[in-house]
Parts: C-alpha cells; sequence; structure tokens
C-alpha cells in the first residue's frame, strides 16, 4: 500500500485534537519526543487505498525557537519532512491563525489549510473565500468541523491532491530592501555548505539567522561558513529585524484578510456578556467555589449506587472464587487478586465522574477563566494560575495532574507544581478516610472527611511557599492565556477527555495494584501453614519490624504493614488491614474489627488518616514524577520530604491529642 | 430595549436575588445549628456548603439589578448566567435525587431503608423553578441593549 | 486618552494600540507571536486590580498583573495604508 506522511500544525485551542480524532478514528498512538517530555500522538487513516500517517504536531503561534513545542514543530516540518502539513486554522480568528500559515509556507512545505470551526464562523456571520485563499496563498483551503467530522473527507482528499505534487514549494514574503539584502548575502555563503543547504531551504535559514533564531545559529556553527556568516550579521540588529520581520508577516496577513473573508468582524459576543460575570471581581471566585462544591456532591453521591453494585459484584465474587477453587490457588486468585484489585475497581465511577466533570468545564471554556480568576491568589502563594488545573486534577488522581503541568512554561514554576502536587487528596485516599472516620467518627464523618482535603490544600500551599523561598528562588512567570470563546462542550469530547485522564487511573489498577495486591497476598499467606493475615506471616513479621518506627504516632504492626504496601498504592491501604484483621473486604466486618481493636481510638484514627494524606506518593506517582522532572534527584526529594513531614504531624497530633487528654 | 421589559426583568431579578439570599442564609444559620419548624416545612437542610452556593446565585442577582437600575444595558448578563447558574445548579440536585432513588429503590440498599424522594428535595431545586420561567419568556431575547 | 500608558492602567471598553512591550526578548517574542503586534487594536474588556482580559481581534486572552505592566499601549492612530 502505499503511504503518505502528514503533520497537523497550527494554534493552541483551534480543534486540532478533534480534527486528529476525526481523521484517524480510533486508531492513534500517544508517545513522546524523543527527549523531551512532550507528547506526541500519530495515528493512521486508510484512504481509497492509502495510508496515511498523521503526526499530531504541539500547538504553536509561530515557528521560532523560544518554546519546546515550537521546536518540535519546526524540526519534524524540516527533518522529517511529511508529504503534506495540514494547518489547522480557526476559522473565526483567521487573523491571528494566518501569521503561522506564512511561517510554514516560508518552510517550503506543501500545506494545506483547514478552515476549522467553520460552523462557528458561520454562525457569526463570517464568510470565508476559500477560493481567493487558495490564489494568495497558492494551497488548499478546506472548510471542516472538527466536533462534526464535516469537511473531513473533503481534507483528505486534497491533502493526497497536494502530495502528489511532489516535494518543495517555496512561497515568498517581500521583507522590505534591507532585509532582502541581507537574505540574498546569507543565502549566497550559506550555499558553500553543502550540508546545510540540502537539508534546509536557503532563504528560511537566512531569516533564522536575521532573526536571531537560536537554534539556527547553534547549527551555524558547526559549519564551515561560519565566519563570512558571522560577518554578516555582525552588523545587524537581529531584535530590530525580528520585529520587522513579524511587521511585514502581519502585513501580508492583513492585505490579504479583507479579501479573503467578508464581515470578519469582532462583535461583543455573549463570550464577552458571560466573561462579565464570571470573570467580576467580587462575583468569580464565589461563584467558582459553589460549582466546585456541587460537583463534588454529585460526584460522590452519584457515584454510589454504582460504587454499590461493583463491590458487591467483586466480594462475591472473591468468595466464590476462593471457595471453589481449593488451597493456594483459590485464595491467591479470591483473596489476593479479585479482593485486592476489585476493591480498586470500586472507586472508578467517582474518578471517572470527576473527570467528566472536570471535562466539561474544560471544553466549555470556563476552566482558562478559573485559572485566570485564581491567578492572583496563586501569584501570592508563589504559583502560577496555570498551576490550578494539574491542582484540581489531583482530585481524582495525581498522575494524569502531573502530566498536565506540561503546559505550565516556566520550569521552576512547573517544578513546584509538581513537587506539592502529592498532598492534593487523590481518589485513592478516599477508602481509607472513609474507613477511619466512619468508624472513628460517627456523625462528624463527613467533616472529617472534607477536613482531610483542606489538609491537603494546606500543606500543598505552605510546601509550595517553602520550595519558592528555598530552592526555586524567584516569582511565578507571568500570567497570560488565551480565552476561547465559550462553547457548548459535547458529550462526545468530552467523554473522550474524561477517558484519557481516566484510563491512566484504570491503567494503574491494572498494573501496579495487581502486583501490589499479588505481593499483600504472598507476604500473607507464608510462611506455609500460617493462618492468612496473622503476625505469623512474613506480612506480621515485617509490621514487627517496622513498629517502633511507627509507635510514637500510636500506629501498631498491623498499620505499619498497611502503610507500608501502601507505597504501592494508596488504595491497598484498607485491603491490606482488611488482611491483617483477618476480616473480608466487607466495609462491615473491617469497621467493626477496627473498633474492636483497643489500641485504635479517634485520635490515631486521625493521624493515620493525615499520615496516608501525606507520606509519600505512591508507585505510579513516584513514577510520573520522575518521568516529568527528569530528575532522581526532586523525585526522592518528593518521597522523603513526604514521609518526614507527614511522621511530624502524625507525632504532632499523637503525642499532642495525649497531652490534652484526648486518649 | 423596551423599557417595559427592561422593568419587568429589574423586578424579576430582584425577586429571585432575595430568595435566594434568604434561603441561603436559612440553611447556614441552619448548618450552625439553630433550626426551626419552618426550616422542615419549606424542605431547607441543615448545610453551610449549601447555602453558601445559595447566596452566591442571590449575589449574582443582585448585582443584576444594580446594573440594570442604573441603566447599564450589560446588566442582562447577570441574568443570563444567573439563570443558567440555577439551572445547572437545580440540575445536579435532582440527579442526586436520582441516583439516591437508585440505590433506594433500585439496589434496596440498606443505608436507604426509608427513603423517598422528598428527602432530596432542596431550595436548590424548587426555587429553580422562577429562573427557568424567566428562561423561557425571554430565551431568545438575551442580546446586548 | 494620555499617551503610553502600560495595559494595567486602560480604560475598560475603549480601543488602544500597542506601541512597545517592555520585556525581555522571549517574552516579547511570546506577546508578538499571539498577535500583540505594534500597531495592533487592542480593546480592554475587563480590568480588575491589574489583570485583564482583552480581545485582540476576535481572540481574547487573560493577562496576569505583571504581564499587563509590561504592554504598553496608547490611543490608536486613526488610519494606516
Amino acid at each position: 500500500m502505499k503511504r503518505i506522511t502528514i503533520a497537523l500544525a497550527g494554534n493552541p485551542n483551534v480543534g486540532k485534537t478533534s480534527l486528529f480524532n476525526a481523521i484517524t478514528g480510533a486508531r492513534q498512538k500517544v508517545g513522546n519526543w524523543p527527549g523531551v517530555t512532550v507528547e506526541k500522538k500519530t495515528g493512521k487513516r486508510v484512504f481509497e487505498g492509502l495510508e496515511i500517517n498523521v503526526v499530531d504536531l504541539p500547538g504553536t503561534y509561530s515557528l521560532s525557537a523560544y518554546s519546546i513545542d515550537e521546536v518540535i514543530a519546526r524540526d519534524f516540518i524540516v527533518e522529517e519532512k511529511p508529504d503534506v502539513v495540514v494547518h489547522i486554522v480557526d476559522a473565526t480568528n483567521l487573523e491571528r491563525n494566518l501569521y503561522l500559515t506564512t511561517q510554514l509556507l516560508e518552510l517550503g512545505s506543501r500545506v494545506v489549510i483547514a478552515l476549522n470551526m467553520s460552523d462557528m464562523a458561520e454562525k457569526r456571520g463570517d464568510v470565508i473565500d476559500t477560493q481567493k485563499m487558495r490564489e494568495f496563498f497558492e494551497t488548499p483551503a478546506v472548510k471542516t468541523v472538527g466536533n462534526t467530522g464535516e469537511g473531513v473527507e473533503n481534507l483528505i482528499r486534497e491533502v493526497i491532491k497536494e502530495a502528489e505534487k511532489g516535494p518543495h514549494h517555496e512561497h515568498e514574503i517581500g521583507y522590505g530592501k534591507g532585509i532582502e539584502n541581507d537574505i540574498t548575502r546569507l543565502e549566497k555563503v550559506l550555499e558553500e555548505d553543502m550540508e546545510l543547504s540540502s537539508r534546509y531551504p536557503l532563504r528560511w535559514l537566512a531569516i533564522k539567522l536575521l532573526e536571531g533564531d537560536e537554534r539556527i545559529l547553534e547549527r551555524v556553527e558547526g559549519s564551515p561558513v561560519k565566519q563570512e556568516v558571522g560577518e554578516i550579521l555582525k552588523g545587524v540588529n537581529t531584535e530590530e529585524y525580528e520585529a520587522e520581520i513579524a511587521d511585514k508577516r502581519y502585513e501580508v496577513v492583513n492585505a490579504v484578510l479583507p479579501q479573503v473573508c467578508t464581515r470578519c468582524v469582532q462583535r461583543f459576543t455573549k463570550s464577552d456578556m458571560i466573561d462579565r460575570v464570571l470573570t467580576n471581581k467580587y462575583l468569580g471566585i464565589p461563584i467558582f467555589l459553589a460549582l466546585m462544591w456541587a460537583a463534588f456532591e454529585l460526584t460522590f453521591t452519584f457515584s454510589t449506587p454504582f460504587m454499590d453494585i461493583i463491590d458487591t459484584f467483586f466480594a462475591s465474587l472473591a468468595e466464590g472464587v476462593a471457595t471453589s477453587i481449593p488451597g493456594l490457588l483459590g485464595s491467591l486468585i479470591g483473596n489476593g487478586i479479585i479482593g485486592g484489585v476489585g476493591f480498586v475497581l470500586v472507586f472508578i465511577p467517582p474518578i471517572f465522574i470527576l473527570f467528566l466533570l472536570l471535562a466539561f468545564l474544560e471544553d466549555s471554556g470556563y476552566l482558562g477563566r478559573a485559572a485566570f480568576i485564581m491567578d492572583r491568589i496563586m501569584y501570592k502563594l508563589g504559583l502560577h494560575g496555570k498551576s490550578f488545573i494539574p491542582m484540581l486534577m489531583g482530585l481524582g488522581c495525581n498522575v494524569p495532574a502531573i502530566m498536565a503541568t506540561r503546559s505550565i512554561e516556566d520550569r521552576k514554576d512547573r517544578m513546584i507544581t509538581i513537587l506539592v502536587n502529592p498532598f492534593i487528596s487523590c481518589g485513592a485516599r478516599l477508602p481509607v478516610y472513609v474507613l477511619l472516620a466512619g468508624a472513628f467518627f460517627g456523625r462528624q464523618a463527613g467533616m472529617v472527611i472534607f477536613s482531610m482535603y483542606v489538609l491537603g490544600v494546606g500543606v500543598a500551599i505552605f510546601s509550595a511557599l517553602l520550595l519558592r523561598k528555598t530552592f526555586f528562588k524567584g516569582t511565578p512567570a507571568p500570567f497570560i492565556m488565551e480565552l476561547p470563546p465559550y462553547r457548548r462542550p459535547t458529550v462526545k469530547t468530552s467523554l473522550l477527555h474524561m477517558w484519557e485522564r481516566g484510563s491512566m487511573y484504570l491503567k494503574k489498577a491494572g498494573t501496579i495494584i495487581l502486583l501490589g495486591a499479588i505481593i499483600v497476598w504472598f507476604l500473607a499467606s507464608f510462611p506455609s501453614g500460617v493462618e492468612y493475615g496473622s503476625e505469623g506471616s512474613y506480612a506480621g513479621m515485617l509490621g514487627h519490624v517496622l513498629e517502633p518506627l511507627v509507635a510514637p504516632l500510636g500506629f501498631d504492626w498491623k498499620i505499619a504493614v498497611a502503610l507500608l504496601f501502601g507505597f504501592v498504592a494508596k488504595e491497598i491501604i484498607v485491603g491490606s488491614m482488611g488482611v491483617l484483621y483477618g476480616v473480608g473486604e466487607g466495609e462491615g466486618a473491617l469497621t467493626d474489627a477496627l473498633q474492636n481493636d483497643p489500641s485504635l481510638f479517634p485520635l490515631n484514627a486521625l493521624g493515620l488518616m493525615v499520615f496516608t494524606l501525606i507520606y509519600m506518593p505512591c508507585v505510579a506517582t513516584v513514577g510520573v514524577i520522575k518521568k516529568e522532572t527528569g530528575s532522581w534527584r526532586w523525585t526522592f526529594f518528593a518521597i522523603f520530604y513526604g514521609i518526614g513531614l507527614a511522621w511530624i504531624l502524625a507525632f504532632v497530633i499523637y503525642q499532642g491529642g495525649i497531652l490534652l487528654g484526648y486518649a | 430595549m423596551i423599557k417595559k421589559d427592561m422593568d419587568n426583568r429589574v423586578v424579576f431579578a430582584a425577586v429571585v436575588a432575595v430568595l435566594y439570599l434568604f434561603f441561603g442564609l436559612m440553611q447556614i444559620v441552619a448548618g450552625i445549628g439553630y433550626e426551626s419548624g419552618l426550616n422542615e416545612a419549606l424542605f431547607v437542610p441543615a448545610d453551610i456548603m449549601g447555602g453558601f452556593m445559595l447566596m452566591v446565585v442571590g449575589f449574582i442577582f443582585l448585582f443584576g439589578v444594580k446594573e440594570l437600575n442604573s441603566g447599564v444595558g450589560e446588566g442582562v448578563a447577570y441574568l443570563y448566567v444567573g439563570i443558567v447558574i440555577t439551572l445547572v445548579l437545580a440540575g445536579i440536585y435532582l440527579l442526586i435525587m436520582g441516583s439516591d432513588a437508585l440505590s433506594a429503590y433500585g439496589l434496596g440498599s440498606e443505608d436507604f431503608d426509608g427513603w423517598t424522594p422528598l428527602d432530596d428535595l432542596k431550595p436548590v431545586i424548587y426555587l429553580a423553578v422562577l429562573p427557568f420561567l424567566g428562561f423561557l419568556k425571554w430565551r431568545g431575547r438575551f442580546t446586548l441593549g | 486618552m494620555t499617551p503610553r500608558m502600560p495595559l494595567t492602567m486602560a480604560p475598560v471598553g475603549k480601543e488602544c494600540c500597542v506601541v512597545g512591550i517592555t520585556a525581555g526578548r522571549g517574552l516579547a517574542r511570546r506577546l508578538m507571536d499571539m498577535g500583540f503586534n505594534e500597531n495592533v487594536p487592542v480593546k480592554i474588556v475587563r480590568s480588575d486590580r491589574g489583570a485583564v482580559i482583552v480581545d485582540v481581534n476576535g481572540c481574547k486572552f487573560g493577562i496576569g498583573r505583571g504581564m499587563a505592566m509590561k504592554i504598553m499601549v496608547e490611543e490608536c492612530e486613526s488610519e494606516k495604508t
């Protein structure tokens, strides 16, 4: 089968993702660009016997060398030379989008313009003449609606037609006499370097050098013509040139725009009206809090019936298996695997619902406003407004939350956000709170659980301030974020987003927790002949070894073991306790067992909850931290800081409580 | 924008504002511990955060009243957003009622013995009737005045 | 409208034009790429203790206080060729 490769480029927020999905259907793969933590999405589409490889480039406003995203996009186009670059343009915002078009054309790639969101443009009364666009830019333009898939087939057809035209088609913008002169001089010199001139369009190289593009300058450093290039550049004020070149590009865009689009006027939109209220000085934050509260209430009550269903299902399944398959194997599969993992799966409903609601907020455009509103407060806490969103996501699961920090540009801001994220109480810790608060705090249980969340936020803030003062001195990067117009989120896209994040939790469950559950089972069942989960088992022995470390916190060996297993995944803590107390997963039984244990009472239960909240992040999170920070040093820091802080707080609570007479 | 229409809206907004503020306050007060027979009759739960939610809505409409009264046409934005928010909140709590119903009737879960839908009826749900009527009446006409 | 002021002080609702960016190269470049070029009309949608939401050619941006202080604007020249 013949095959072509196309790349999708465009500004952020233009609906690139939905168009990518529309083109590739479900056939896509997510990975990383080599050497960096930026996500790389690739997919395939077979169209009329032709195999099309689709690469989704990071969204960028331009192709300079200032951010990793831009470099990746640019390098891919220049080095890998895809057959066609599909430039996805927001039809409701042509002017700004076309700026990138000019740069793509200069790169000499074959471009097809996809006028995405053309449905919204039409609703606004904008009329875009695709024929004229084709004339002016010498590339085809196709109207598309990413959300519905409209126009995608046309787009693919145009792409195929364009691909067949063969490589290299350079489009020129005149930059004025002075700059053009220098371009010519540079071109002449660069021609001498065989390697450079065979890889890159000369004119593009010249322009980049005149703009002072760092990466290109680096390239030229290793070139034989370095001297001459340096000479020419010496007399050039690159900053001035950069501005002039950008100006010229906008000039071109502005000249073309009125001829290509009639009625592309800006009007006071509904979005502005809505923003008036939602970003109101006084109302903004309260509205956000109110919505958040309602969302949480919904998440937890709505998931209850489903959780019950899953719970009973797995409990009886575990039971059934354990009794029907004899001996060790039965116990392994029944108690160990099904019991352990099933318990975790019970928490799918709240996590997924939370992510779904977050997806709605995100897709409607509200989350951007929320980040903007919170920026002021975040700034005072030494954080960036954009850090807000990962922290929200941390309430579901820290793993996707930390991955979401990629959108934070400033390194220090990002590091701090990553390092404090584990303190945001994630879904995995909830079972521990529910169990302990339910057993020891009766009617106050709800309040106690809520205060855990508040404490988590508090510790995160405290740690952020601490990190700011010590390792990451400085102030948060300035905040500028595009606020796309409000739009009605489609159920389909939101479900997709929910799935993207929720599936990480599932992967964690399927792999790490499964492994952890097996390990727990193993340690609890051996040495052979020992009663499952009793003091004589390896688990018990391990517990006794650790006991002295946690005794000052009021914990006994059973808790020590449970916490140790909790390192694998915090959901396992409850399961382990069930094993160690010799009762099944049944909530009631475990609650009774805990209440009957003389060494457990409200005070150290509270300490335990706090400890669980704060001590090191689970293995999955540790893995993500290492991946996103790229540093073992900070990963270890996260672990030990967490344990240390947790120990201190639990100690204070326990000993302090005793002093105050609470035990 | 016809003056009469504007006046209607101001009155509407004012009424909604007062209602939500009042009930919100009741819920907060109940949450702190002061309940009265009135609470039961009106299905007002003792719920501080819920009360806060209602009061926020009340304030949204209040801002709308303030702006419209001083002739700022854009004040309708507060009504528009306010109505949407009241409907969203009512919807959420109706969903909550529904899922509790599922737990009670569908699953016969023991925590829900003797539960009836009325247990989950709250001001946030029934107060939304008024904004809903407003929504129906003025639906197409939220343009800038 | 008095000449040359940072975005944080510009009046709401009125259109003004960018005349300069007092920021480091990277930042300035980024702003330019996003459309904040010289003489580009910028309309302030909301202004609140320094943080602003602006409309640049139909595109809305939220800009924090620190950033907004670095964007200098003034009344637009009436006609451009």
